[in-house]
């Protein structure tokens, strides 16, 4: 059975998180990345069989940002770095970022960053919430850019991510519903399909494996002092 | 449409060229109650923006039978993905938010009716 997760959801305030968990679990989801502040801190880790991971952004501009990361990566289980150029990509992959973040859809990726992910362990992810609401002149925009972003991604190996980045639980998409919101960029359903399904679903196996003490192959905590 | 194929061994059997795929959607939430006339004319127009009439006269999308939280529609295999995409973009329907979900795919009626049954 397929492990459908949707890393990025951004509930704006308390009852739409009833309302998105409640949501995500009609359309099959096994896991939900909630953005989270400290008002939510008493979210459970787990709703009816949803597991629920705590997710925060952190602005690749930040001073500071490895410093960040560590005393983030304690409280939250996804950390995940808002870039905007190629010198964001750059800190925030030094840094230890495992999920890197455009702020907005980009108008014009360059291949370059493509390549910087591709020797890291990272994953380059994409809100298409963004899509839904932008009128027709924009959105023949977007879809230039992913479609560029998937032909770059291809070329570099690198992993990419497409996650819903819902505000609300209208916004909220079945996974392979999500997948397809990409397909008229010209994108192969293959290529959707390993961006919405395959590729979440191995960075949550990693998460849990993580969870468990897993550093990397042949590499595990077994004590903490 | 049906035309006359052959088999190796002088056979000749009629094949099937153009196939079609039932898809029922599902209205998963709704502000308010909806009527499926209107998700099926919003899916075309979404089809249009989408893919332009050509990827709309290729669709050949019907609508089979609706209830009240659900609707079967009928589209050429070819464009499955496609229309598929356009269900996933359709997010208010005159003026109404709502969510909508592809629960299944088959290609036959009884398939997906025994489905419909079973969840």
């Amino acid at each position: 059975m397929k492990r459908y997760v949707d890393l990025h959801v951004k509930p704006r305030s308390e009852e739409d998180v009833h309302d998105i968990l409640e949501t995500a679990l009609k359309l099959g989801y096994k896991a939900i990345g909630l953005v989270i502040d400290s008002i939510y801190s008493q979210l459970v880790e787990e709703y009816n069989g949803l597991k629920i991971l705590k997710r925060i952004d952190v602005d690749a501009k930040l001073d500071d940002l490895r410093k960040y990361r560590v005393r983030l990566s304690r409280k939250y289980d996804i950390v995940s770095a808002i870039c905007r150029d190629s010198s964001d990509i750059r800190r925030a992959l030094k840094c230890g970022f495992n999920i890197i973040c455009f702020k907005g859809l980009p108008s014009t990726p360059k291949i370059t960053d493509f390549s910087l992910i591709k020797y890291s362990e990272a994953y380059l992810e994409l809100d298409l919430c963004d899509l839904l609401s932008f009128n027709e002149d924009e959105r023949i925009m977007v879809f230039r850019s992913i479609a560029r972003i998937f032909r770059y991604a291809s070329r570099k190996d690198a992993k990419l991510i497409l996650a819903s980045g819902a505000v609300d639980s209208y916004k909220l998409r079945a996974p392979l519903d999500l997948a397809s919101m990409v397909l008229p960029a010209g994108v192969t359903w293959f290529e959707a399909l390993t961006a919405a399904v395959y590729n979440p679903s191995i960075f949550f196996s990693y998460m849990i494996r993580k969870s468990m003490g897993y550093v990397s192959e042949g590499v595990r905590i077994v004590r903490r002092w | 449409m049906k035309v006359l194929g052959s088999l190796e061994g002088g056979r000749v059997i009629p094949l099937k060229t153009i196939r079609r795929r039932y898809i029922l959607i599902e209205l998963v939430k709704s502000s308010m109650h909806i009527d499926a006339k209107h998700i099926v004319s919003e899916l075309k127009r979404s089809l249009l923006r989408l893919y332009g009439e050509y990827g709309l006269s290729l669709a050949d999308i019907h609508p089979i039978e609706y209830g009240s939280s659900y609707l079967v529609i009928s589209c050429d295999h070819r464009m499955l993905q496609q229309v598929r995409s356009a269900i996933a973009y359709l997010d208010r329907i005159s003026g109404i938010d709502v969510l909508l979900c592809v629960s299944s795919v088959s290609g036959t009626l009884k398939k997906l009716r025994m489905r419909m049954r079973f969840t």
